[in-house]
């Protein structure tokens, strides 16, 4: 019956090239492998934020009188709202981490190398907007931290040269953070960043597919062949057991540590103490802080916003910059690129002390 | 594999067996029958609300949910490793082209 269905929609379709592009494909198999386990990973988050994200669209009412409430309402009385919001909120934190585990095994393996700086700069891309998702959700509770958060996060971009006030505005909707913020990160969540994300992310996808995965550096070089295992049956079988463990893991945290709510957030209210931004902008919001309010004739946060800048840059380029990776430079990156990972977990404990 | 499958099968139904005693014995206590509901505060202050559960029926739903996901995950990686194998065995033999 269902292989009729198939052929039915084949016929009409076509499909089958596609679906045979798709499933041909061979994974490496080496010490390095279970990094290739972290991009289906990233897609199981993404379906889950979809999900979720599509039913507390159903309630939520992103305007200023009714942010709050219509979160309070998801939380108190739509069956199973406290559940749906909880798993939405970890499954977020969950996907960027995946996402920075899955760029920083990209990054140490080298796999960026020729032919796939394209399939890096897409996967740099997919890592802002999945941040830009957490930031621009953060806002929509409404309540007295995600505001104030939100104000200091939407004035960083004030201190880019030329075009900072201009950003800041276009962010906020106006001069200050108000209900048309509110709105507009509402929009920027459910409809721009998602349709952006899918785009980018059938880009990157078809990249990988079309260079295959990359092999290890040392094999590569001395031209060792790698034993190769189907993608499909056998490689999604083993990544079916991966997702199984992470939905597992994530429902569990999901019900025991679900996110509570606080008050409606008061527009001429003094900002609360203690504002910190989610767990993944902790080593930038703990960076900004380290500069001096002047550094020689410059504004130490104009310099530190820069500076941040300049590092995104690298971030981008790192293929190029790279280009010989098995060579002394390639060694420095690799050691460069440690010291960046130990830096960010420092400030990230700084922040939290 | 099958000893590790028994093991986790039992102590989800364990779990299962406890959590209807914890959940009698919750429900004889003085908030046995609030509601997650009924925990938000009336107060004319507006206070963070908590989502967690508050009563002992509701915190035993949960645990009796739990201890089903993994009993269900369990049994599904269980047939998950049987299919793998196949497909192993299957490739081994050559009989795909890749």
């Amino acid at each position: 019956m269902l292989k009729k269905i198939g052929e039915w929609l084949d016929h009409r379709l076509g499909l089958s090239p596609i679906l045979k592009f798709m499933m041909k494909k061979d994974v490496p198999q080496h010490e390095h492998t279970f990094w290739y386990y972290t991009g289906s990973s990233i897609l199981l988050f993404l379906t889950i934020q979809i999900v979720t994200g599509i039913l507390l669209a159903f309630y939520y009412k992103p305007t200023l009188e009714q942010a709050n409430a219509s979160v309070a309402r998801i939380m108190t009385e739509v069956p199973l709202g406290w559940i749906i919001r909880s798993v939405h909120s970890w499954s977020s934190s969950f996907m960027i981490a995946i996402v920075m585990i899955h760029l920083l095994g990209t990054m140490f393996t080298k796999s960026y190398r020729k032919p796939r700086e394209a399939t890096w700069l897409s996967g740099g891309l997919l890592l802002i907007m999945s941040m830009a998702f957490g930031f621009t959700g953060y806002l929509l509770p409404w309540d007295d931290l995600s505001l104030s958060a939100t104000k200091v996060g939407t004035d960083i971009p004030r201190k880019i040269p030329v075009i900072g006030a201009w950003a800041t505005k276009f962010l906020r909707g106006g001069e200050d953070v108000t209900g048309d913020t509110l709105t507009r990160f509402f929009i920027f969540h459910v409809c721009v960043l998602p349709l952006a994300i899918i785009l980018i992310l059938a880009v990157h996808v078809f990249l990988i597919q079309k260079h295959g995965m990359s092999i290890p550096l040392e094999a590569e070089r001395k031209g060792r062949q790698v034993k190769g295992l189907p993608f499909w049956p056998n490689f999604v079988l083993r990544e079916s057991v991966v997702w199984l463990i992470l939905l597992g893991v994530l429902l569990t945290i999901a019900v025991l540590f679900a996110p509570s709510l606080a008050p409606a957030a008061d527009l001429m209210a003094p900002a609360p103490e203690g504002i910190k931004p989610e767990w993944y902008f902790l080593f930038l919001f703990q960076t900004l802080k380290l500069f001096p309010a002047k550094v020689l004739f410059v504004n130490g946060e104009t310099l530190a916003v820069l500076t941040i800048l300049a590092m995104v840059a690298l971030l981008f380029l790192l293929p190029f910059i790279d280009n010989r990776p098995w060579e002394k430079k390639g060694k420095i990156i690799t050691y460069g690129g440690y010291l960046f990972l130990v830096y960010a977990a420092v400030m990230t404990v700084w922040s939290l002390l | 594999m099958r000893n590790r499958s028994i093991l986790l099968a039992g102590l989800a139904l364990l779990l299962i067996i406890v959590a209807p005693l914890v959940e009698a014995a919750g429900e004889s206590g003085p908030n046995g029958q609030k509601s997650l509901v009924q925990t938000t505060p009336e107060k004319s202050k507006p206070e963070v609300i908590q989502p967690a559960p508050k009563n002992i029926k509701e915190k035993t739903a949960i645990c009796v949910f739990l201890a089903w996901l993994w009993l269900l995950i369990g049994v599904l990686i269980y047939f998950l490793r049987l299919k793998i194998k196949e497909a192993d065995r299957i490739f081994n033999l050559k009989f795909y082209s890749f």
